[in-house]
């Protein structure tokens, strides 16, 4: 925690000591060729997802698996970054808040295994504060539809574990929680607007759409407590694919 | 000349005062798409929902002893003139006398006559409505509790007649209002299966038929009689001997009769377990509380689903119901529960229970009580993220940093600018 207290006091020092004169707040609107400001993207995520609830130190046996498989459940998600700054010659920089959900159930069987009617359920919404940095210099100076991109910051899950008959319980401890992590990813954007540009200043015209992409990510999101909270290991490192809007 | 005037006033007079009533009185009934209903002992009460068609005659009214009633407002009644109150299936007309009175008689009377007021309001009892409709026969009414649950899809007409004063042959005037009945509600369900939950038993079916099809259903209950279940049974066992090689018999966990295994033929033993008694599940299922007297099954009553009702969807596009309780007390585990359905018409009929199912709720497996039994540490609700070991003082440390170096940055530009 302190180490991470430390990495955040370094990134705040940076953004308050370094000469900021060729820093600019967002991206501001052009008149040829025509292009609206931009300051803000969306993302629409869909993805694999593999709980990391088996691996929380401790545990014995695979309580997860046992319960659910190892197969990959689907993931949904919305991300919202707000491009607070340009850096010249590299790309967006911003706060980014992206909250997802991800849901399993299996139908439960008696003590005596016997065929029942019950079924349990695990519902996870994991969610992410990062800072975001588009490296979109390539696409807007270069003219090369790629933007790679990285993304660092916090990652925060809420779960419940669940029965036909509520939430769960065991020994009087609710099925329950939230759990804190970090969040890591890489990833990679095609800009769609290369494949019709007529097209892509119409949106912009029309509703202030700059860019369009489609994305593939891999992410790392750790909710494992950030060492010290009992934390149900509800992240997951995976892939995520998608659409993303810059407005 | 003055015979021929004196004839014409002699006929004007009789029409007016001879023939008024048939061409003046008039018999109307206030509010008749929403008529107040009436408790046996005539308070009115509330009716069922607008999606349970309520201005009509259903099972539990006709247990209840409902009465409908109507206000009549009447004008140009003479003296000595008489208004009976009938009933008949919708299309006859009991004016005519061979209706009302005849071996083949259609209508059937269901109020006493109507005093000669402007205003009068007429107490029907639900039960005279439907008295003579089949099964019944004009002629052969039953308004005892008998006709409830016999009286199916039926459009009856209540006709409120005005005779003039001498002549109860054929109407002078009269006054219709159209009254449905029905006290029959949908067959069971067909493919009952039940299946144990933790407290709980899930219930499904495979189809339901009826009037109108599954369109004219409203719901489905579940009825659960813990009780009257069929109880598991104490069985005697015989004692039963097998051969076993001699090797093989010296480590068998049975019991070993030693008297009756005396026997050794080429290296094996006869080896012979004792009889006695064994506990066994009861594989028949009945309920003699969802049963009749005569063997037939149970309508439920409001008085029935207060006692076991366990379970209900609205709708109709469910085939499953879960049972939790019966009588405000949840199910336990362990305790043998016989179920059965019925399922609900557009016009709140309940219809008769299926056959039951038993089944025995039992705890169940689930991903909490596994990840807690192989040691999980997890859990206890949201807030117990601010317990020992929580990150939440430090991150909002960290977050009031950024948030200054980002205010710090945002005033820098926009001063630049």
């Amino acid at each position: 925690m302190k180490r991470m207290l430390m990495a955040g006091a370094a990134i705040a020092g940076v953004f308050a000591a370094h000469d900021a004169s060729a820093l600019e707040l967002g991206t501001p609107a052009r008149e040829h060729p025509y292009a609206s400001s931009q300051n803000f993207a969306l993302e629409l995520r869909f993805g694999p997802y593999y709980p990391q609830i088996d691996e929380e130190p401790g545990l014995t046996g695979t309580p997860f698996k046992d319960a659910f498989g190892d197969k990959a459940r689907f993931y949904l998600g919305l991300e919202f970054d707000w491009q607070v700054l340009r850096i010249p010659y590299v790309g967006t920089i911003g706060p980014g808040l992206s909250v997802g959900t991800v849901s399993m159930s299996r139908q439960a069987v008696t003590k005596s295994g016997r065929e029942s009617g019950d079924e349990y359920t695990l519902h996870i919404y994991p969610m992410s504060l990062s800072a975001v940095l588009r490296a979109d210099t390539f696409w807007r100076g270069a003219g090369v539809p790629l933007v790679p991109y990285g993304k660092l910051g916090l990652g925060y899950g809420i779960w419940r574990a669940s029965t036909t008959g509520g939430t769960s319980e065991s020994n009087g401890v609710a099925g329950k929680g939230s759990s804190w992590g970090t969040n890591v990813a890489l990833g990679l954007a095609f800009a769609l607007d290369a494949l019709d540009r007529g097209a892509t200043r119409n949106m912009d015209n029309a509703i202030g759409i700059n860019n369009t992409y489609v994305y593939a990510e891999y992410y790392w999101l750790s909710l494992n407590g950030l060492g010290g909270q009992k934390a149900l290991h509800v992240g997951s490192a995976s892939w995520v694919a998608g659409l993303a809007f810059e407005f | 000349m003055r015979l021929l005037s004196a004839f014409v006033v002699f006929v004007a007079c009789l029409f007016v005062h001879v023939t008024p009533a048939f061409a003046q009185a008039t018999i109307n009934v206030a509010n008749e798409k929403s008529l107040p209903r009436l408790d046996k002992n005539g308070n009115q009460i509330a009716k069922r929902p607008l999606t349970l068609n309520p201005e009509a005659v259903n099972y539990q009214d006709c247990l209840d002893e409902q009465q409908i009633q109507f206000t009549l407002i009447m004008t140009g009644f003479e003296a000595n003139a008489v208004i009976q109150v009938w009933a008949a299936n919708g299309g006859v007309d009991c004016g005519q006398q061979i209706n009302r009175a005849s071996a083949n008689q259609l209508c059937w009377q269901v109020a006493p006559n109507v005093p000669l007021t402007q205003q009068v309001d007429v107490k029907v009892p639900v039960r005279n409505i439907m008295s003579g409709a089949s099964p019944f026969q004009a002629n052969k009414t039953d308004n005892t509790v008998n006709a409830c649950g016999k009286v199916d899809l039926t459009n009856l007409v209540v006709q409120f007649l005005y005779f003039s004063p001498g002549n109860t042959a054929a109407a002078a005037s009269k006054k219709d209002v159209p009254i449905v009945v029905d006290t029959v509600g949908p067959n069971p369900p067909t493919g009952l299966k039940a299946l144990p939950g933790d407290t709980r038993i899930q219930v499904s079916w495979d189809n339901i038929s009826g009037e109108g099809g599954v369109s004219a259903l409203t719901g489905v209950s579940a009825y659960c009689d813990p009780a009257q279940s069929a109880a598991p049974t104490t069985v005697t066992v015989d004692g039963s001997c097998t051969l076993v090689p001699n090797e093989a018999s010296t480590s068998t966990d049975a019991e070993v009769d030693g008297e009756a295994g005396t026997e050794e033929d080429a290296g094996f033993t006869e080896v012979c377990t004792d009889g006695g008694t064994q506990t066994v599940a009861g594989s028949d299922c009945s309920s003699p509380n969802f049963v009749n007297a005569d063997g037939t099954p149970v309508v439920p009553s409001a008085e029935f689903n207060a006692k076991y009702q366990c379970g209900s969807i609205t709708g109709n596009a469910g085939t499953t119901v879960v049972a939790t309780e019966v009588g405000g007390v949840p199910l336990t585990n362990g305790t043998r529960v016989a179920v059965a359905v019925a399922a609900t018409d557009a016009y709140g009929n309940v219809g008769r229970l299926s056959s039951p199912v038993c089944e025995t709720p039992e705890q169940t497996n689930d991903f909490w009580g596994g990840y807690r039994a192989a040691g999980g540490q997890a859990g206890g609700g949201f807030c117990a993220t601010s317990g020992p070991g929580s990150p939440a003082g430090s991150l909002a440390a960290l977050g009031m940093v950024v948030a200054a170096a980002l205010s710090m940055l945002r005033r820098k530009l926009e001063g630049r600018r």
